[in-house]
């Protein structure tokens, strides 16, 4: 890709205590790309969508912002989590769940305005859930509160979405909406990053993979269930993989 | 009784000077806490909230002796200690609650020591540990009813950021929310909250006015708003039950007030209990109706 990467991570290392998240990964996103990010649990997937978003500080590494993000980039990087880390069973509608997300565009000193109900009714028209806005969080489904995440960070115009674990314990309806919108941010420009376990969703809608690896850094044994044979399977086009480590020459 | 009875009943302890004083205190003290407590109680803070309580306890003795403001020294005594535990539980092996029992549990015996030195030591150690609401003067009441307005007012004012820390620290975190700073906030306004408590209901019952009405609003409230509404209702009225309760049975008004607010939340759990089954099969036929929307949405 020739234009200039929004977000460009250089060497990137984590460490939780004495386990080692990531190892020495470098990576370029960029404006209207989609990419994923997959591996096996504990490849540390999560760990650098926390690394973009900052909410994980790289143990060694740089992260370059495009200076196009303005002064704030990391605003306009929105981290979707997984469902299971809220908490659904606080007092909030799902209109009341989603307004959180317009929080930069609500003042202090005014009342709620119009066009913020407004922005976070036709952030649920997209995810459709329009007519559960009145809902109690507490009473969605699994995939109704992945959607009610979606829509929280689509009330807000980004250059970046991050999404963790975004096809997780959905049925099958949500998932093919979640690669519709995923497409469409894709055709706005937006660049969007996600780490999934769904190889299925991955392949279908991503421009490129990022394969991590279980282990200590790039010296451990790939894990078994992504050899080169299984992901070459798993992944059939074999041309579009990026293999973090060792296996880098897959990529050629 | 005759409806003139009861009118009779209900206002001769107004005639009192100092029962009006004390009803004002006991209004603003659960209002306070009950907004306050909302918040400490949807964090899953009782356990700060109690260690909060007993560690201001120093502080209010230590200006107490030099006879200076005990708010002021609640509040000094309420940042040092929130520093302290701050500081301990960087330490790896030490949990945040293992750091608040160390902390509270020193300072509370620091309060104790100090005001062992004093001659009038059991009648000021009573007086602050039970809470004296009928020695409640006008000026006591000014400063509390102005704490109130300061600790309600920087709560509309940071309204935003208390329920994003709240419901997400992780979103809050990403749209540019100083967790610390707004931390630090909320643990001001507790302290504040415990201060005007202090001396209506006392240092050891403090934390019932701040649980107590959450709890019971948290089990019925499907909404924010409602929730701090009910749990700042239940606080007001626990408050003035429990002193006409105190005034004709001669009950310690602290202990009244709290076995108030502890009753009304028995009656409100065992009537959410008793709903139980006709919910669970609400909630089912709900389930229902949502699978059966989804399966109508068109497939890909």
């Amino acid at each position: 890709m020739t234009t200039q990467p929004l977000v460009e991570l250089e060497h990137i290392s984590v460490a939780y205590g004495d386990r080692i998240a990531l190892d020495d990964v470098s990576l370029s996103l960029h404006a209207g790309e989609v990419i994923a990010f997959v591996g096996p649990n504990g490849a540390g997937k999560s760990t650098l969508l926390k690394t973009i978003a900052g909410h994980v500080r790289p143990d060694r590494g740089t992260v370059t912002f495009s200076p196009a993000l303005g002064p704030h980039p990391r605003q306009q990087i929105i981290y979707v989590p997984q469902r299971d880390r809220l908490d659904w069973s606080l007092p909030a509608s799902v209109l009341d769940l989603v307004l959180m997300g317009s929080y930069r565009e609500t003042s202090r000193w005014r009342p709620l305005r119009r066009e913020s109900t407004d922005a976070a009714l036709r952030a649920l028209d997209v995810v459709g859930m329009r007519h559960h806005a009145d809902t109690q969080i507490g009473r969605l489904s699994g995939g109704q509160q992945q959607r009610v995440v979606l829509a929280r960070a689509l009330i807000r115009p980004a250059a970046m979405y991050l999404l963790d674990e975004p096809f997780t314990g959905v049925d099958a309806p949500t998932e093919a909406l979640f690669e519709e919108v995923i497409m469409s941010l894709r055709a706005e420009g937006k660049c969007v990053v996600m780490a999934t376990h769904n190889m299925d969703c991955a392949r279908d809608t991503s421009d490129r993979l990022l394969v991590l690896r279980t282990g200590v850094g790039g010296t451990a044994p790939p894990a078994e269930a992504l050899t080169p044979l299984t992901i070459a399977v798993a992944f059939g086009d074999i041309s579009r993989l990026h293999i973090h480590g060792q296996d880098a020459h897959l990529h050629e | 009784m005759s409806s003139f009875g009861i009118y009779d009943w209900l206002a001769e302890p107004w005639r009192l000077i100092f029962m009006q004083h004390a009803f004002l205190a006991i209004v603003i003290v659960g209002l306070v806490c009950g907004v306050v407590g909302t918040f400490v109680v949807l964090r899953g803070m009782a356990f700060v909230g109690d260690a909060f309580a007993h560690a201001v306890f120093p502080g209010i003795v230590i200006a107490f002796l030099l006879g200076s403001s005990i708010f002021v020294g609640a509040l000094v005594a309420a940042v040092v200690v929130s520093l302290g535990i701050g500081v301990l539980s960087q330490s790896e092996r030490l949990h945040e609650d293992t750091a608040i029992g160390v902390m509270f549990a020193g300072a509370f015996a620091l309060g104790i020591a100090l005001i062992s030195s004093t001659s009038s030591y059991s009648r000021d150690l009573t007086s602050f540990l039970l809470g004296n609401i009928l020695g409640v003067g006008r000026n006591d009441l000014l400063l509390t009813a102005g704490i109130a307005a300061v600790v309600l007012g920087a709560l509309v004012v940071f309204r935003r950021e208390m329920v994003l820390i709240t419901f997400d620290r992780t979103l809050a975190a990403s749209l540019g929310v100083h967790l610390w700073r707004y931390d630090q906030l909320f643990l001001i306004l507790l302290a504040l909250a415990i201060v005007t408590a202090l001396q209506t209901v006392g240092n050891i019952l403090v934390l019932a006015m701040l649980i107590t009405p959450a709890a019971t609003a948290r089990l019925v409230a499907d909404r924010l708003p409602a929730m701090l509404a009910l749990s700042a209702g239940i606080g007001v009225l626990s408050g003035i039950s429990g002193l006409y309760l105190s005034y004709y049975w001669n009950v310690a008004s602290g202990a009244a007030i709290v076995l108030v607010a502890t009753g009304v939340f028995f009656v409100v759990w065992t009537v959410v209990q008793l709903q139980q089954p006709y919910r669970r099969w609400r909630h089912a036929s709900a389930a229902r109706t949502a699978a059966e929307e989804q399966a109508s949405l068109p497939q890909p």
